[in-house]
């Protein structure tokens, strides 16, 4: 059996299409990725507003109005590590609109300018840049911290009328000036919630079904009625039951070979962080291998499908898989979180988006027991696609060849 | 026309591959172009919305107060009181701010103030974007600090007009107007939006069918039959090329013609000459997969190099033409990589044909003219090597060539 577990995998090496699409299209597909998604990245990073604003003149008004942008804005004695608003000062408003004009094609541009008038400001801001809403936020966060100054300003002027001695309170006139800290930060899950890190589960989703191509052509050269080797190896002294397993055997261990390349792949070149749990990762591998070599098995075996078909069939297969694991975009990833909640049973009869929630458990949750679920649902699915290859792996009876 | 009708028989047999590119990849682009926002800019400014949850545990005046100043700013999203609903709300985007009162903490707030000392916290945690969860952020800490003004004002006040106080204070609204001609979204990017994506699966599904189709006539035997057959050698390449072309133009019908149907508001702002030019500009490209195709055609490839090269090839030029990504956000070395394929011409093509005017200058129909010949460079460089591949292929000593001679002389 282990010169069939070799000579297998020998073979199989050497068909040029079973490399492609295990290991050559995970890796594309992953350094794709990586590309797109590394500013995606950044700009979700981003803390801070860019903004102009016209220097203020130099009465009260205009000087409590620069303080309270000095606070916002994080000058000397601020607290906050990152300020929510960058700030530019120009002179004038035609000079503001023109850098907000000439920046608009920045990685970050600014979200607008402010000019203040009569004492109070006026925000003028930039229009919708994208479809996508990325940048969408910057100018609502700058009308809001304009209607604190606003409303802080009205209070001010609320208690001139009627209750003049508040301010006289230090404490109250460090309120105002100061913005509440109320809040902390905390970190809910095990790995920090990145928006794209979900696109590379379902990339090893994809890459993983892909690993199907193999199992199809393993079996192609195991069928009498298909190839000459299938006619030679039905008719050699090894008992069917050991050549199957040895080449069911060998595909495994070529999908899992070329799965562990792109993870360390992902993993040390495009740096994604699975939680720390790299062994987790490797076991959801393996059986995720193995579900692709029965998937394999399990499309070989259908009847009246031409065998140049079949690999048309699992591409077909994959990719509408893939579509419900949410890896063409934020649209089907919505889609899938949606189809997720409202049709669990969906999600739980795709393999796709098993091997996908499987990495997610991995990497956000605390506990092992949903991995543990998904893994026996993945394992349940395994012998669900061998149960139905069963026919097609037996040993058949041919009145010729 | 028996070769033409064996032709299509060959891509009807075969017809689960442009079912899933052609077709099912369509319908995926025209979900994806559906999914985003391409309305054009209202002229009143409206605040963004974020999606945001708040597990109240305290119960209080001072937390619904909370709730109701976070009204203006999006979406509350319930989310269960549990840490694995926490974790799967944030990991997964269905909210951008999680915000979690504790138990007393109206109490504490109260004591805090008259005290004068520091404000008891409220953990929160953000998800995919940080300027979003500051969006939110910013409007607790806001309501929160109005309140806290107002106590210290106000000692003696009771809570419930200060909260009706701090939401009369918190409804003044600065003035805020858009900058004019900022706006870089319409309709129209829809359409092109969708065309854009259409690279993918007009090139995979192309390449796929034409590649098998060729690789099929290519063989050996089955070209040797061919050859001493009384069809002449014209006639036959003719009704090949008939049929790879016949299925190119089937492809280009049906997706543009989805487009047509699946984009009225864009068509409707399109002239029908930006309408032609952007038909034209994908009939253009469909011709790069087309020689493709070819291509592997004559270097024998079989089914699974075809579906494999179609399916990357396409995802990779796709990608780096802009379909998925915008290219203004991608590093600079990888926009001028992207100049040297036929994707980058393609996209340029499309966007600037779609948004002629009702009467186009000559200088933009040059323009797209002079992408639509970049195009053709690629089509005829790629159809030149096929010739020469195929040129070569003939000479190898498995189909008679001259390798063979030489084997027999020897």
């Amino acid at each position: 059996m282990l010169i069939t577990v070799r000579y297998t995998l020998m073979n199989l090496i050497r068909t040029p299409g079973i490399l492609i699409w295990t290991l050559v299209f995970p890796l594309i597909l992953s350094t794709v990725f990586v590309a797109m998604f590394s500013s995606i990245e950044k700009m979700a990073g981003e803390q801070s507003v860019r903004v102009v604003v016209v220097t203020p003149e130099q009465t009260d008004e205009g000087a409590s109005f620069e303080a309270f942008l000095d606070a916002v804005g994080g000058s000397e004695g601020s607290s906050e590590e990152t300020p929510l608003l960058d700030i530019t000062y120009v002179d004038t408003e035609d000079e503001a609109r023109a850098l907000v004009n000439d920046h608009l094609q920045d990685d970050q541009p600014f979200a607008g300018y402010v000019v203040l008038k009569e004492g109070l400001p006026e925000v003028y801001v930039i229009g919708k840049q994208s479809a996508d809403g990325m940048g969408s936020v910057a100018p609502s966060i700058l009308s809001l911290i304009m209607d604190s100054y606003r409303e802080r300003r009205a209070l001010v002027g609320q208690l001139i009328d009627e209750n003049p001695s508040a301010l006289a309170d230090p404490v109250f006139i460090q309120s105002l000036s100061e913005q509440a800290k109320v809040t902390q930060q905390v970190q809910l899950t095990v790995h920090h919630p990145q928006e794209t890190i979900r696109f590379y589960f379902a990339l090893l989703g994809m890459a993983s079904l892909f690993g199907g191509s193999v199992g199809i052509v393993a079996i192609q050269l195991l069928k009498p009625n298909i190839s000459s080797l299938g006619a030679r190896r039905a008719i050699g002294a090894m008992t069917h039951a050991k050549t199957v397993a040895g080449t069911i055997f060998a595909c495994w261990m070529l999908c899992f070979a070329c799965l562990c390349v792109t993870f360390m792949y992902l993993r040390f070149v495009a740096q994604i962080d699975f939680g720390g749990r790299d062994l987790a990762a490797l076991i959801v591998l393996a059986l995720s291998s193995l579900l692709a070599t029965a998937l394999g098995c399990a499309i070989s075996s259908i009847p009246k499908i031409p065998e140049d078909g079949k690999s048309g069939l699992l591409t077909g297969i994959v990719c509408f898989a893939s579509l419900f694991a949410g890896l063409y975009g934020q649209p089907t990833m919505e889609l899938a979180d949606a189809v997720a909640k409202t049709a669990p049973v969906l999600e739980l009869i795709n393999p796709a988006a098993q091997i996908s929630q499987s990495f997610y458990s991995i990497t956000y949750y605390d506990s092992y027991e949903p991995l543990i679920g998904h893994l026996v649902i993945l394992m349940a699915m395994t012998l669900v696609f061998f149960a139905l290859s069963v026919q097609s792996l037996r040993r058949q009876r041919y009145a010729s060849l | 026309m028996q070769v033409f009708k064996c032709a299509l028989n060959v891509i009807f047999r075969n017809k689960i591959f442009p079912l899933v590119y052609i077709v099912g990849l369509s319908f995926m682009g025209l979900f994806m172009a559906w999914s985003f926002d391409f309305g054009s800019q209202s002229s009143e400014f409206e605040l963004a919305r974020a999606d945001y949850a708040v597990v109240d545990r305290d119960q209080s005046q001072l937390s619904h107060g909370i709730i109701d100043a976070l009204n203006l700013s999006g979406e509350r999203v319930e989310v269960a009181d549990d840490i694995r609903a926490f974790q799967d709300a944030v990991a997964k985007g269905e909210i951008d701010y999680l915000l979690i009162i504790p138990h007393g903490y109206q109490a504490s707030f109260e004591k805090a103030v008259q005290e004068q000392a520091a404000l008891p916290m409220m953990d929160m945690a953000f998800s995919f974007n940080s300027l979003e969860g500051r969006f939110v952020n910013e409007q607790v800490e806001n309501y929160l600090g109005i309140m806290q003004s107002l106590m210290l004002a106000y000692p003696d006040a009771s809570l419930d007009k200060l909260t009706t106080d701090a939401q009369e204070i918190l409804s003044d609204r600065v003035s805020v107007s858009f900058i004019e001609s900022t706006s870089k979204v319409s309709a129209i990017d829809q359409l092109t939006f969708y065309l854009q994506w259409s690279t993918y699966s007009l090139f995979a599904g192309i390449v796929v069918c034409v590649g098998m189709l060729c690789s099929t006539f290519s063989r050996v035997d089955v070209r040797r039959r061919n050859l001493v057959s009384p069809l002449s050698y014209l006639s036959y390449n003719a009704q090949l090329a008939l049929s790879c072309l016949m299925f190119v133009l089937i492809a280009w019908a049906w997706t543009f013609m989805l487009a047509v149907v699946a984009f009225p508001a864009a068509i409707e702002q399109m002239g029908a000459i930006a309408l032609v030019w952007c038909a034209l500009s994908v009939l253009v490209f469909c011709l790069i997969p087309l020689a493709v195709g070819y291509l592997l055609g004559q270097m024998g490839a079989a089914d699974i190099m075809c579906n494999a090269v179609g399916n990357i090839v396409g995802l990779v030029l796709s990608f780096l033409g802009g379909a998925w990504i915008s290219l203004e956000l991608l590093a600079p070395e990888i926009r001028a990589f992207a100049q040297w394929l036929p994707c980058y011409w393609y996209n340029d093509a499309c966007s600037q044909a779609a948004h002629f005017g009702a009467n186009p200058s000559s200088q933009e129909l040059f323009a797209v003219a002079q992408d639509w010949a970049v195009m053709l460079l690629f089509t005829l460089a790629l159809f030149g090597v096929s010739l020469l591949i195929g040129r070569l292929r003939t000479q190898t000593m498995q189909a008679g060539g001259n390798a063979a001679a030489t084997v027999v002389v020897r």
